[in-house]
């Protein structure tokens, strides 16, 4: 699969920001693009393409499902829309993600013991 | 069912990646143009930061990747360029193994339906068949219905017995009978329980009230067959209720129509319409019980066929013996034979066609035999022409190998080729079922061509894709597995075999002996019924077999004084030399009746066989037929009876009942023989002459069919019209039914031997060529193979003759040997064949001789022509090409 630097954080992280993304309104891939860069600050800097093969392995999972618009700038675009079965799947991501965080969180915290 | 989805959900989901991709570029360089940057440089920012495009599509394609399904998608394409790039070898193997298999499709759907299929009845398996069998003959013989209704009443095995009787009739709507205005049907007389014991519902209407048949006043009533209706009425139901004419102008009421699908009990005709057999007593009461009938019964629940068997015959016995009994006035040999009759009770789900089955069961199997040795013919020729393509590809599939393709992958691929052939040739095949079937059913008499119900059931349908499947595994699987051992044996031998591996050859000689092997059988199967066909052809039958031209006239009584009518004007037709009438005269229509001929004065013993057949014969008959008189004289006007009563007697019947004496001025049962008749064979073809007697047709004569026989050199399509015109102008209302050449009659009478003679030589010519193909092919490839060793030879001095003469002794073993089995095979089938075949033996040394030269010239050629081929090379060019 063709990555660059920066990459995915871990393995799934790209479609559960999409997941979240989509749970607030249906986006076509430019404009999630643009939304990832934006709620991120910046911080995460997503190599664009990497979002199209993610989006159809969502569809094909049938996480989200699409269907042909028109972009703000007046472009053929495709629209993609969470499911009921995406937005389930959302809901365990998250809490399996914020599981696991805090799990490292707890793990980091020893703090340094380097002199 | 789920593969289907994902595809097309596949097929959707990156359908629009491309343009999607696209859109999204398109945006991102129109923002950067938008915040200042050149159109150029807006452009590269956007590719970087968005990465490979096709890597990216790749890899979205990847998301859908289906590995077992997308192979055999490659397989299969792969296969088609294949196929496609040797377009002879695919039109051959196809077109081979099309007719192969199309034309067994053909003889087992005709198989099914004449012998396998169970009638469309309630339970079928249940039924079981009464009859009996004359010693002799072989062929069942009817009960009589007194001897049903005994049989019924007498047993306990059964929950219910029908009888039936089948034939002619003839329909006219409305309730007064208008000469001549009747259709002709295909009748059931049946007892009142028919439908019944069969379990048949109506669809509209009801069926008879089942009455004791033999005492109850019987109804009048019709029930019509589903697709009678239909055709007839236009499935109108307010038939049901008028009154219709089937019998003896009596008008009848239709009280219902059968369940659609049902058309009776006999396989071989499509029934129209059945009314109650008890209505034959309205001819006259003692009718009935005479009146023949075939016996079905359905088995109690819980009763196997051997206990009602049991029971059946017990009660039959005792039957016969009180009937013989009462037959004071019968000879011993009839009361012997009568008594000898042997009384059975067989399976009755496949419903009752005696004699269609009688003269065609042996044949359709013998058939199906030859159809199955010529798809396996066809077979293996592909098998072994793939076998040696594979082996020409041997260096592409090492390689393949050797780069890492699994075996199984590229078995896979292998079978994937065959089985795309297989399927093709299926296809094919299938497109050509219905014109086999036509073929096939051509030969049959048309009633029977008609309704014998040939769409396809699931017994036809399994078989299809048995015979497909087995094809399918003969040219493909084995010789793919057979060509990748031998490739891993090749690679680890350091990838330089030079000969063919042994076992590999052994697979070629095997195919190719076992098509030499099937193709003499059937080229001597088809000599032998060819010759039989000749033979009875050219047999002098004692009549004239080439101009006569019969005319049937039907449709309720004709008697004498119309026949007499008719025939002067017949007989003033131009072209027609002479004409005559009878009613029943064997193979030219109506059947024969058989009766004791006793000479006056004498009382023959008991044991003495005094049987002989009757013919009543109108005026000019031995003139008309060229039947010659070889004593006496023929019959001459003032002969009839009651007025005079001569008789003429056949040379058998003169032989057997007077020896040397002269037979005429004896008198016979009455009648002075008057003369002595060239023996003819109005019974049967292949019999032997019975005794014959034949007297003039007297002044009481009533007879429901008459027939005229013409004695003319003009071919029907010319002579019908004017035929009809001829008896129309006589004043005859009476319908003509049938105007048909004495080749044509003739044609019929030998259907069978027609049928194996040149639907075998059909496919022997076609075995033939199918060997000869298939042998030239593998000799070609395995000729080529051996280019080298070949070229040597002839460097080192061997000269052409001695290179042909080798090459062809190798083959010319594998050959022999195929034949010499073929032989054997046909021999061990000789038992089945020679009762179909007439004037010869199945070993008949001329027709295995031709059959074994044709092969052999056949054989050389295909051998002959590689093998030149081979020995003209180069030897300088062929050692420089390794």
């Amino acid at each position: 699969m063709p990555t660059s630097e920066p990459r995915d954080l871990f393995p799934g992280a790209l479609e559960m920001m999409i997941l979240r993304l989509l749970q607030r309104e249906p986006l076509h891939g430019y404009a999630l693009v643009q939304r990832i860069q934006q709620a991120s600050n910046d911080l995460l800097h997503v190599e664009e393409g990497s979002l199209y093969p993610a989006l159809q392995r969502l569809l094909k999972a049938r996480l989200v499902s699409a269907e042909w618009g028109v972009s703000s700038t007046n472009r053929r675009v495709r629209i993609y829309q969470l499911t009921r079965a995406g937005t389930k799947h959302l809901a365990t991501e998250v809490s399996r993600f914020e599981q696991m965080l805090s799990g490292v969180s707890l793990v980091l915290a020893l703090g340094g013991g380097d002199a | 069912m789920r593969t289907l989805l994902d595809l097309l959900r596949r097929r959707r989901s990156l359908d629009g990646l491309s343009d999607e991709i696209r859109a999204h570029l398109d945006e991102k360089v129109d923002a950067l143009i938008a915040s200042g940057m050149s159109r150029s440089d807006a452009r590269r920012a956007a590719r970087r930061a968005f990465g490979h495009v096709a890597q990216i599509e790749e890899a979205g394609r990847d998301v859908w990747r289906m590995p077992a399904f997308d192979d055999a998608l490659a397989d299969i394409a792969f296969a088609f360029r294949f196929l496609r790039r040797s377009p002879t070898f695919a039109a051959v193997a196809v077109l081979s193994l099309a007719i192969g298999i199309g034309a067994n499709a053909a003889v087992f759907t005709v198989i099914d339906a004449l012998l396998l299929r169970h009638l469309p009845v309630l339970d079928p398996s249940a039924l079981v068949v009464l009859s009996k069998h004359d010693v002799d003959a072989g062929e069942p013989s009817t009960l009589a219905f007194h001897e049903y209704d005994e049989l019924r009443s007498r047993t306990s095995s059964f929950a219910g017995m029908l009888a039936y009787s089948g034939g002619g009739g003839s329909l006219q709507p409305g309730a007064t009978p208008v000469p001549g205005a009747g259709e002709p049907i295909h009748a059931g007389r049946v007892s009142s329980n028919f439908f019944d014991v069969l379990g048949v519902r109506m669809a509209v209407g009801r069926a008879f009230m089942p009455v004791n048949d033999v005492k109850a006043d019987p109804e009048r009533s019709v029930v019509l067959s589903y697709s009678y209706w239909q055709r007839r009425f236009g499935g109108d139901p307010s038939i049901v209720g008028k009154p219709v004419i089937v019998f003896r102008g009596m008008p009848f009421t239709v009280v219902g129509v059968a369940t659609r699908g049902f058309t009776g009990i006999e396989p071989d005709q499509d029934t129209d319409a059945w009314w109650p057999i008890a209505n034959v007593k309205r001819m006259a009461p003692e009718r009935l019980a005479g009146w023949t009938v075939t016996v079905l019964a359905r088995l109690k629940h819980g009763v196997d066929v051997s206990r009602a068997r049991a029971e059946a015959k017990l009660v039959y016995a005792r039957i016969a013996a009180d009937e013989a009994a009462a037959h004071a006035d019968w000879t011993d040999v009839r009361r012997r034979r009568f008594l000898a009759e042997q009384f059975t009770v067989g399976s009755g789900a496949t419903g009752i066609a005696d004699a269609t089955r009688a003269r065609f069961t042996q044949p359709l199997y013998v058939l199906m035999a030859s159809v199955l040795g010529v798809l396996l013919i066809a077979s293996a020729n592909v098998g072994a022409l793939l076998l040696a393509r594979t082996t020409a590809r041997r260096r592409e599939l090492a390689v393949r190998l050797a780069l890492g393709s699994g075996r199984p992958r590229i078995i896979r691929q292998l079978v994937t080729e065959n089985v795309l052939l297989a399927a093709i040739a299926t296809t094919a095949g299938l497109a050509l079922v219905p014109f086999a079937l036509r073929i096939l059913l051509s030969y049959a008499p048309a009633d029977v061509a008609g309704g014998l119900h040939t769409a396809p059931d699931v017994r036809t349908v399994m078989f299809i894709v048995g015979i497909a499947f087995a094809s399918a595994v003969i040219i493909g699987v084995l010789p793919a597995f057979r060509s990748t051992m031998a490739l891993e044996g090749e690679l680890t031998a350091g990838g330089h075999a030079v000969g063919a591996p042994q076992h590999r050859a052994r697979v070629y000689r095997v195919l190719i002996a076992t098509q030499i092997a099937l193709c003499m059988s059937l080229l001597v199967v088809a000599g032998l019924f060819v010759r039989t066909l000749h033979n009875l052809r050219g047999l002098d039958a004692g009549f004239d077999r080439k101009s006569l031209v019969v005319v049937t006239v039907n449709d309720g009584a004709v008697t004498v004084p119309v026949a007499r009518q008719t025939l002067p004007a017949l007989e003033a037709i131009p072209g027609v030399r002479s004409g005559t009438f009878y009613a029943n005269l064997g193979l030219l229509g109506g059947g024969t009746s058989t009766s004791d001929c006793i000479v006056d004065g004498t009382s023959p013993r008991p044991s003495d066989d005094v049987s002989c057949v009757r013919m009543q014969v109108g005026p000019h008959f031995f003139e008309t037929t060229s039947t010659r008189i070889v004593a006496g004289r023929p019959f001459a006007p003032g002969d009839e009876p009651p007025g005079a009563s001569v008789a003429i007697v056949n040379e058998t019947m003169a032989r057997q009942y007077f020896g040397a004496e002269s037979p005429l001025g004896k008198r016979i049962s009455g009648a002075e023989v008057v003369g002595v008749a060239r023996d003819t064979k109005y019974t049967s073809l292949r019999d032997p002459a019975q005794r014959m007697i034949y007297t003039p047709v007297g002044r009481g004569w009533v007879v429901a069919d008459v027939r005229f026989a013409l004695h003319t050199d003009r071919n029907v399509a010319g002579i019908g019209s004017v035929i009809r015109q001829a008896i129309a102008d006589a004043g005859v209302t009476k319908k003509t039914t049938a105007i048909e050449s004495i080749a044509e009659i003739s044609d019929a009478t030998l259907a069978r031997e027609r049928l194996l003679a040149e639907v075998a030589t059909s496919f022997g010519l076609l075995a033939l060529l199918l060997a000869g193909i298939g042998l030239y092919g593998t000799m070609s490839f395995a000729v080529a193979r051996r280019n080298n060793e070949i070229a040597l030879r002839l460097a080192l001095g061997a000269n052409r003759a001695m290179i042909i003469r080798q090459l062809m002794r190798e083959s010319g073993t594998t050959v022999v040997l195929g034949a010499g089995a073929g032989l054997i095979g046909t021999f061990m089938l000789s038992r089945l064949l020679s009762r179909l075949l007439f004037g010869l033996e199945p070993s008949d040394p001329a027709t295995i001789g031709a059959a074994v030269l044709l092969l052999a010239a056949a054989a050389a050629a295909a051998a002959y022509l590689p093998a030149r081929r081979a020995s003209g090379a180069d030897p300088i060019a062929a050692l420089r090409s390794e």
